[in-house]
């Protein structure tokens, strides 16, 4: 594969990015050509996705660069509103990167379709009665959707769930195989398809028939281990930034009202590839959450720890994500981005994001611990004035560095400085 | 923890056009359904045992290597010995609404569904050629010898023109979408081999008059290929409807096909035809409007219906 080390790509003018592109990842002319062109869904085709559609909304594609994952680079296109955070991931993967990056693996594409028996008359003969019936449940589901058996995949095993007072009633869950679909259609049908034969056995009435987002059979997780003086910098020893990362992560992991900003940094990444690949993000979302909060206490989906001069950090949780099938095939960007990204299978897919996500955790930790998240908003805020007052080309980090320097981030001092160096 | 399973499974096949033109060398199109049989291994004791609920009077059940007539029994001994389970103590459940005998590739998706679960269940890999000889070789104890059409469209899935003769026999139809079919059926009047008999005999009395009727079916097929590739539903139910024509002039179409043709048709379905050989058997109705209120009407009149996706 390309190197994922594209020195000083963030300096790049967007047509030299584009031929940067073309160079060392074998875009055509027609794939720049989708991606200069707004978003390239057309009308027509917006048209027949949502209802009383107006119209179509862009969004800006980064890459997330220097990425080294199971030893094999990969840039990760990502498509997000928000500043800092390609910045953010792309710097935390190159600080990464001569560590041997970050190591990833994930499950089979296992989803659980859930369906809801009521009215039981006796729930644990009934409980019996569908575990006996395992063999043929499984197969009538398989014969619903034979294509995902036929691509190794398909319905794989069977699970009840009893649950008493206040509402009694039972939950079959069929696990099934979905390969490198995310698998929502597929699990939907097949939870459809053995309802009639549920009711048979149970003596109760099926109500809700669907998968769940809660895909913890389904899991990513990625590592990465790094000297902690590499982290020094800015004033800070490698030993003081590793220390500032763990107390951040030790408070996520005590406290839920932290851990839902310190989660919302990690999904900062993740979601912004599952866009790009034209996934589901809110079902990733609802994973996410759901896993971080399943032992009863919503919790931080990293974790840190320092150990033997090193700063170790490692993330799991649910990642629903495809690479065939639902909208992946409608939307033309999505096509070139996947082609850039160069992941095939549905399982190296979510193995990238899970390493997106805790790289992702380790920006935002990072700076929190060090400069504050403050300060880096300041060097945006800074570029923005110097912008504002005319400043161009290199001029606009050279006036906003010195903007920062002086601690008076004005128009007035940043029309000063450019007077100056004008002279 | 629960038991080792293996799972496997195989969808149905209709054909959209060609059929018994096929024999005469003329191209024919065939496709696989979205339904099909799911078939479930896992260990028992005694002799290896195949359950399947929904076919026959309250299910089918076998043993392999039982004596008697049963081509099911046959079909399950085969599908053991190739995968070299002969004797193991182990029960199949195959399970789906696919019907027996109606021309909708039943016997090949049984075949390929176990085939499927016991390879599954044995941990080894079955699949390309060496799965499509197994099928052709467990088919082999329902029809003889198999023209290899089912067993290739149920094992490759998709959309498949087949023309004996020519090399490859199968090339893919790239389908624009899969097509919204209703499928139904009634039980066979005749057998397969009367239905091809029969024409036969009535066009080697007559060769001048069917071969150009034959011509015609290969025709509709080549357009009935662009038209599916195109994506063009109103012209491949045209093509239905040609079709379903010549094959009424051919003489195997029956009373209880043309009821369901003309009921589909009159419910909406832009175009229907028999499918497979005739002589009663199952009919496909394209309908990209109320799949639901044609399979309901069919079924309102006493036949057996389902919704399917095509391709």
């Amino acid at each position: 594969m390309t190197d994922s080390r594209i020195p000083g790509f963030y300096k790049l003018d967007l047509a030299a990015r584009h031929a940067e592109l073309q160079t060392r990842y074998g875009l055509t002319d027609a794939d720049l050509a989708v991606l200069r062109d707004g978003g390239a869904l057309d009308w027509g085709r917006a048209d027949k996705m949502v209802e009383n559609c107006i119209g179509v909304m862009g969004l800006p594609v980064g890459l997330g660069l220097n990425f080294l994952i199971n030893g094999q680079d990969v840039v990760v296109p990502m498509a997000v509103e928000e500043p800092s955070i390609i910045a953010a991931v792309s710097h935390i993967a190159r600080l990464v990167r001569p560590h041997g990056g970050f190591q990833v693996d994930a499950d089979a594409g296992l989803m659980i379709a859930q369906v809801q028996v009521v009215d039981v008359p006796d729930p644990v003969k009934a409980e019996a009665a569908l575990l006996a019936a395992r063999a043929r449940i499984l197969a009538r589901a398989n014969a619903v959707h034979p294509n995902m058996a036929a691509r190794g995949g398909g319905a794989r095993d069977l699970e009840v769930r009893r649950f008493g007072d206040p509402f009694p009633m039972l939950v079959v869950h069929l696990l099934a195989d979905c390969c490198d679909a995310m698998g929502a259609n597929a699990v939907n049908a097949m939870a459809e398809g053995i309802a009639p034969l549920v009711e048979t056995l149970t003596g109760g009435r099926v109500c809700l028939r669907i998968l769940s987002n809660l895909a913890d059979r389904r899991l990513a997780r990625a590592a990465c281990s790094l000297p902690e003086e590499a982290l020094a910098g800015r004033g800070f020893t490698g030993a003081e930034v590793a220390d500032g990362v763990v107390q951040a992560w030790r408070f996520a992991a005590v406290d839920p009202y932290r851990a839902a900003t310190h989660n919302k940094g990690v999904m900062n990444g993740i979601d912004a590839v599952a866009v790009a690949t034209g996934n589901d993000w809110r079902g990733v979302e609802a994973g996410a959450h759901a896993w971080a909060a399943r032992d009863g206490r919503y919790t931080s989906l990293t974790t840190w720890w320092r150990a033997d001069g090193y700063l170790h950090g490692s993330i799991e949780l649910p990642l629903a994500v495809g690479t065939v099938g639902g909208s992946t095939g409608v939307h033309p960007t999505i096509g070139v981005l996947r082609k850039l990204l160069g992941v095939e299978s549905a399982r190296e897919l979510a193995g990238v994001m899970a390493a997106v996500g805790l790289a992702q955790n380790l920006g935002a930790l990072k700076a929190l611990a060090t400069e504050g998240i403050q300060r880096g908003h300041m060097s945006l805020h800074a570029r923005q004035v110097a912008l504002a007052v005319g400043a161009e080309g290199e001029l606009v980090d050279h006036v906003a560095r010195i903007l920062i320097e002086r601690g008076e981030i004005k128009a007035e001092t940043a029309r000063l400085i450019l007077a100056e160096l004008d002279r | 923890m629960s038991a080792r399973l293996g799972t496997g499974a195989a969808p149905g096949k209709v054909i959209l056009f060609g059929e018994h033109a096929v024999v005469y060398g003329q191209p024919a199109v065939a496709a696989a359904m979205s339904t099909g049989l799911g078939a479930t291994v896992e260990p028992a004791s005694g002799a290896p045992a195949l359950r399947i609920p929904s076919w026959g009077r309250g299910g089918l059940e076998v043993r392999a290597g039982e004596a008697g007539p049963s081509s099911i029994a046959r079909g399950f001994t085969r599908a053991l010995e190739v995968l070299g389970l002969a004797g193991e103590p182990l029960a199949v459940t195959i399970e789906g609404d696919l019907p027996l005998g109606v021309g909708l590739g039943s016997s090949a998706a049984f075949a390929v569904s176990l085939l499927r679960a016991l390879a599954d269940y044995r941990a080894v890999p079955l699949g390309g050629a060496a799965l499509l000889a197994a099928a052709a070789e467990v088919e082999t104890v329902f029809h003889g010898t198999p023209s290899g059409l089912d067993h290739t469209v149920v094992t490759r899935g998709g959309c498949l023109r087949f023309a004996r003769g020519e090399t490859p026999a199968f090339r893919p139809v790239r389908l624009a979408r899969p097509l919204p079919a209703v499928i139904a059926w009634s039980p066979r009047e005749g057998s397969t081999r009367d239905a091809v008999e029969g024409l036969r005999a009535r066009r080697d009395a007559l060769p001048a008059a069917y071969d150009g009727l034959f011509a015609a079916m290969g025709a509709v097929a080549e357009a009935g290929v662009a038209a599916l590739e195109a994506g063009d539903l109103a012209t491949v139910g045209r093509l239905f409807d040609l079709n379903h024509g010549y094959l009424n002039a051919c003489g195997v179409s029956s009373l209880a096909n043309e009821t369901m043709v003309a009921l589909a048709r009159r419910h909406g379905a832009v175009g229907a035809k028999l499918t497979g050989a005739g002589l009663g058997g199952a009919i496909i109705a394209l309908c990209p409007d109320d799949a639901e209120g044609v399979a309901t009407a069919l079924v309102d009149a006493g036949f057996r219906a389902i919704v399917s996706r095509i391709g």
